[in-house]
């Protein structure tokens, strides 16, 4: 029934409803949402139709990056690139690498008055290390934390054929 | 069954059609009207209203007592009653004075300082699916599916659910010249606000639900595995009728499948 649940499309609407009242109204709820991300975890993703909101919920998410929002998804993602490594693409093209970088150096900043901040600093750094773990996603964040022509240099080492 | 002779009571008359009350669908139509109209006339015996406040405190439990018997009766008969087409003549007010009053007795609360319904609702909803009706076989889940069924129409009045079983043809027939679409467009907006409200209704803690148990799990389980009620819950968060029931309707999601978090 969870797999029912994802592939109705539940997950996208509850996640574009809760970014839209957190942008317009200024509700600050992720409860609910939280809920049915964390169901989706659950869900039997050789169904296509799950895939496909699953997806889909990873690039609703990428447009809300509010502090409860970028908690939410990071939470998750975690989770999800362990689980559904077929979703790794669509992070990419979420372009989820300079928002996880984004978030760590956000937890840098805001550490001395916000401590519970530093757990969702961590996930990110996680969730970056484990997509280094693939040479083509490591080029991303090399990219992003380096000058470009050592980002460059580093990018060819670790997609060496000899490494 | 409630202890005072609900036939006695006046104001019924107006509902009494004997060449129309034949069939047993029809009598127990009948019923839930006389419920419903007693319902009205003892008003919440939980407040402290004025014309209660003379009362004795030995006939204040009675009444509270009968009150609570009415809504045991209430909550097995209503969705049952108001998916099938043999009640008619009376589903129809069935639909609209049982829903509206049906979620003012679950809202009851001991008092107005307190901010969740008390433990009447609890305890009326974690007996719902073991209640016995006298006369009737039915089991806990097919009791659980008319629930979800009568949630779904609630929810989605012009779905797919609520066109199969006749209710929006119905309505629709029943309209008179004249009546334009705003009004039945008020009745849906109201439908949906009411089946909503039931659905958090149920979200209830255990501290506001001491009987959670597993049989409540298992009730809101069997409601949550139900494909209309998902569809029509789905349709409200992406096009709610009221811009006010955007809240609401996300509760719903919350209500309706949180149990699954503990589902191995």
């Amino acid at each position: 029934m969870i797999t029912l649940v994802i592939s109705e499309g539940l997950l996208a609407n509850v996640l574009e409803k809760t970014l839209l009242y957190s942008q317009v109204q200024g509700e600050t709820k992720t409860k609910k949402a939280d809920l049915l991300s964390t169901l989706s975890l659950k869900a039997h993703t050789t169904d296509a139709r799950v895939r496909m909101d699953l997806s889909r919920a990873v690039h609703i998410l990428s447009d809300g990056w509010t502090e409860l929002i970028q908690n939410l998804h990071t939470g998750w993602l975690q989770e999800a690139l362990f689980r559904f490594p077929w979703i790794w693409p669509t992070v990419r093209k979420a372009r989820k690498i300079p928002l996880l970088m984004a978030r760590v150096v956000f937890t840098c900043h805001t550490l001395q008055n916000k401590p519970s901040n530093l757990l969702f600093g961590l996930r990110a750094i996680d969730i970056l290390c484990h997509l280094c773990q693939d040479p083509r996603y490591c080029s991303d964040v090399l990219n992003f934390v380096l000058p470009p022509e050592d980002g460059q240099q580093c990018s060819t080492y670790a997609n060496s054929p000899t490494r | 069954m409630p202890q005072r002779p609900l036939e006695s009571l006046p104001r019924l008359q107006a509902y009494r059609d004997p060449a129309l009350a034949r069939t047993e669908a029809q009598r127990r139509g009948y019923d839930i009207l006389q419920i419903l109209q007693a319902l009205l006339d003892i008003g919440d015996p939980t407040e402290n209203a004025p014309e209660t406040l003379h009362l004795s405190a030995h006939e204040m439990w009675d009444l509270q007592q009968h009150h609570r018997s009415l809504i045991s009766h209430l909550y097995v008969l209503l969705p049952i009653l108001y998916l099938t087409r043999q009640q008619e003549p009376y589903r129809d007010k069935l639909g609209r004075v049982g829903r509206t009053l049906f979620i003012e007795l679950l809202s009851l609360r001991s008092s107005r300082d307190v901010a969740l319904p008390d433990s009447i609702r609890a305890q009326y909803f974690g007996h719902l699916w073991t209640s016995p009706v006298p006369g009737r076989k039915t089991n806990a889940s097919s009791q659980t599916a008319d629930w979800a069924d009568t949630l779904s129409i609630w929810i989605h009045p012009s779905g797919t659910l609520a066109r199969n079983l006749g209710h929006r043809d119905e309505q629709d027939n029943e309209e008179e010249p004249g009546t334009d679409l705003e009004h039945q467009a008020l009745m849906d907006e109201d439908s949906q606000r009411l089946g909503l409200t039931l659905l958090s209704l149920l979200n209830t803690e255990p501290k506001t639900n001491p009987l959670k148990e597993d049989a409540w799990i298992g009730f809101m389980l069997a409601l949550s595995f139900s494909g209309d009620l998902l569809t029509s819950l789905a349709h409200a968060i992406k096009n709610p009728l009221v811009d006010d029931l955007n809240t609401l309707s996300l509760q719903g999601v919350e209500s309706l499948y949180k149990e699954f978090l503990d589902v191995k």
